[in-house]
């Protein structure tokens, strides 16, 4: 330790109130907007593999995503590998039957029968609900049985047992598809609810392709959606899509829409929150440079000021057998203590230690150009200066 | 036996238009326990002449022995730190630090043990004549005089054998530089130091053992 540094610094509060300060507040926005920088890149990366790309099957005109009644191809295509299997994820298929408790005659318009492919299938129920509905067991949609969740009111007088209902599929009744008569009964055992009033119910998507067999004799569905497995691939997503479904046409005419399915991939806000994302990211690439000039010019600043009348001081070290290694040296830990103890300090406090050193490092950098220069005097200035 | 001695010692400034021959084939010798005197008219070299003797200037030409060993080949500063101490016509105190301090710095950069070291600052303080109330007092607020004074100390408690001068008592009144001159002697005959006084005064140079005139760089030879 160099003699009287603490009293030296002590003695000249204003200098040193200033590097603490100086050195404080850019150390402090260093580490801060280095966390803010990392965080955002975090979030960046985050949003590139987890950011949930809804994409929806429609009509052509991109104004329905149900009741599409589509050939079942379409369903195939979305879950071969060939197909766009290895560019999605969370796929949801929904089949759409009517069934009603008695046999249907032409003035019972009866309710709705939705196959399931999985929970997230289901419509969500009202806003907070936490799920859109409650298994009695996790594995029933793995499960080759005939299950059915029914609205709450049901379940309560159901639970368990068993419900009987005529099955009606609206396939049948298409000129191009109808080949049987497309009604019949089934017996479903209850082991769920979907909260919220209504009559519908959901069986699983294997029961509903049963179903469709013996009523039909077709495979169709009425809605697909999911997201994008990854979601740098949109493009790639897209164009393999596009081997099957269209772009959505809003002006295209009513026939023709409701026999062409296009997808849509729904990115807005993906690419909004990315840019969002990358424009701060790029802002703080621009700020955490000039923060770190800042702490370079506020070292040579405050350096500057300190060593600037005390050429003398510097030159009687000298006389008095001080190497000018040594002095440097002494000049050096001088100036840097405070900011020193300031940046370990706001370092610690913000758990930021790798931008804390750097803000000192530039800190440093400055203080060295303003000192060398009034460290490297001649102990022979204070004999002349008095002639 | 002569501690320090110049040898055909000769010494020119070298700048863009001219080259100032300061010092030119100066020899002379200085014993430990004497005082010497250096005059001469403004210019005549003798502040170069000074700063070669005290290891901040190597010389052009000849050569500066301290105990047989050319200052070329000396390690300078700590030639300075444990030798020969410089005493300027002012300025020779930190600012910063107060009287006692200034008279530890030396010893700190020597590493002495601190008690040792305050009890020599104590001992040369009150030796050159400043009291105890005035150790912690700052040089702004203390006389030129004392000023000096607590400079001399300082070289006094760091155990510099050798003692080199420039005007010390150019900025005092008659009184404090008896003052300051009389202590010179004291320390000169009973510590056995080499005392080198460069000065304007012919009173003061008087009363030193040796008086060498200067002119125009070159060394008469004095009584
Ligand atoms: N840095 C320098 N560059 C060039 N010439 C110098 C320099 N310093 C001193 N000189 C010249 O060297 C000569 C001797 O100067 P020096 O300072 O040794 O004289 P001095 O005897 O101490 O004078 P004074 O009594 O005024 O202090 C002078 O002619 C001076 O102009
Ligand atoms: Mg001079």
């Amino acid at each position: 330790m160099e003699p009287y540094i603490g009293k030296r610094l002590l003695r000249r509060p204003w200098l040193s109130g200033l590097s603490l300060v100086l050195s404080g507040v850019l150390a402090f926005l260093l580490c801060f907007l280095s966390g803010y920088r990392q965080q955002q890149e975090l979030r960046l990366q985050e949003t590139r593999e987890s950011f949930e790309i809804e994409c929806v099957v429609t009509d052509l005109r991109g104004s329905k995503s149900s009741s599409l009644l589509l050939d079942g191809e379409y369903a195939d295509f979305v879950l071969a590998e060939e197909g766009l299997a290895p560019y999605i994820r969370d796929l949801r298929l929904v089949k759409e039957f009517r069934y009603s408790y008695e046999p249907p005659t032409e003035n019972t318009a009866g309710y709705d029968l939705l196959g399931v492919n999985c929970e997230a299938a289901i419509p969500a129920g009202a806003p907070g609900q936490e799920s859109a509905c409650v298994l009695l067991r996790e594995d029933f949609f793995e499960r080759d049985e005939d299950w059915v969740l029914v609205p709450e009111r049901l379940y309560r007088e159901l639970e368990g047992e068993t419900l009987t209902v005529y099955v009606m599929d609206p396939a049948a009744y298409r000129p191009q598809y109808g080949g049987k008569k497309g009604l019949g009964e089934i017996s479903f055992t209850v082991v769920g609810w979907v909260p919220g009033g209504g009559e519908t119910l959901y069986c699983s998507y294997s029961t509903a392709r049963r179903l469709m067999d013996s009523l039909s004799g077709k495979q169709t569905v009425d809605a697909i959606s999911f997201h994008a497995a990854h979601n740098d691939e949109l493009d790639a997503l897209q164009r393999a899509a596009g081997r099957k479904f269209s772009r959505v046409q809003p002006n295209a005419t009513s026939r023709i829409s409701s026999i062409k399915p296009a997808l849509t991939v729904y990115d807005e806000q993906y690419r909004a929150t990315l840019a969002a994302l990358e424009q701060n990211i790029a802002r703080t690439g621009r700020l955490l440079p000039a923060i770190a000039l800042l702490s370079l010019g506020a070292g040579f600043l405050i350096c500057f000021l300190a060593t600037r009348g005390e050429g003398k001081s510097y030159a009687l070290m000298r006389t008095l057998g001080m190497t000018q290694g040594r002095m440097l040296g002494s000049v050096m830990l001088e100036q840097l203590l405070i900011p020193l103890l300031i940046s370990a300090a706001v370092g610690a406090a913000l758990g930021r230690p790798g931008p804390a050193a750097v803000s000192l490092g530039f800190h440093a950098l400055g203080a060295l150009a303003a000192a060398v220069k009034h460290v490297c005097v001649s102990p022979n200035a204070i004999l002349r200066s008095q002639e | 036996m002569e501690i320090l001695k110049a040898e055909d010692l000769s010494f020119s400034y070298q700048n863009k238009y001219q080259t100032v021959h300061a010092v030119k084939h100066v020899s002379c010798g200085f014993e430990p326990g004497k005082t010497y005197a250096i005059v001469g008219k403004s210019g005549s070299g003798k502040t170069t002449l000074l700063s070669l003797l005290a290891g901040l200037e190597l010389p052009t030409e000849g050569q500066v022995l301290f105990e047989g060993k050319s200052t070329r080949e000396l390690d300078c500063d700590a030639y300075r730190r444990d030798d020969a101490a410089v005493i300027y016509q002012s300025y020779n105190l930190f600012p910063l630090l107060t009287a006692e301090e200034n008279v530890l710095y030396p010893l700190k950069l020597k590493k002495v043990p601190r008690a040792e070291a305050r009890d020599r600052a104590k001992k040369e303080l009150l030796a050159v004549g400043i009291e105890e109330g005035e150790f912690s007092r700052f040089p702004a607020q203390l006389s030129g005089g004392q000023q000096q004074r607590v400079a001399i100390a300082r070289a006094l408690a760091a155990g510099n054998r050798i003692i080199l001068a420039d005007e010390p008592t150019g900025n005092l009144d008659i009184s404090n530089g008896e003052q300051v001159v009389e202590i010179l002697l004291r320390l000169a005959r009973e510590e056995g130091r080499c005392v080198i006084v460069i000065t304007h005064d012919m009173e003061i140079a008087g009363m030193m053992d040796r008086i060498y005139t200067m002119r125009d760089g070159e060394l008469l030879c004095g009584e």
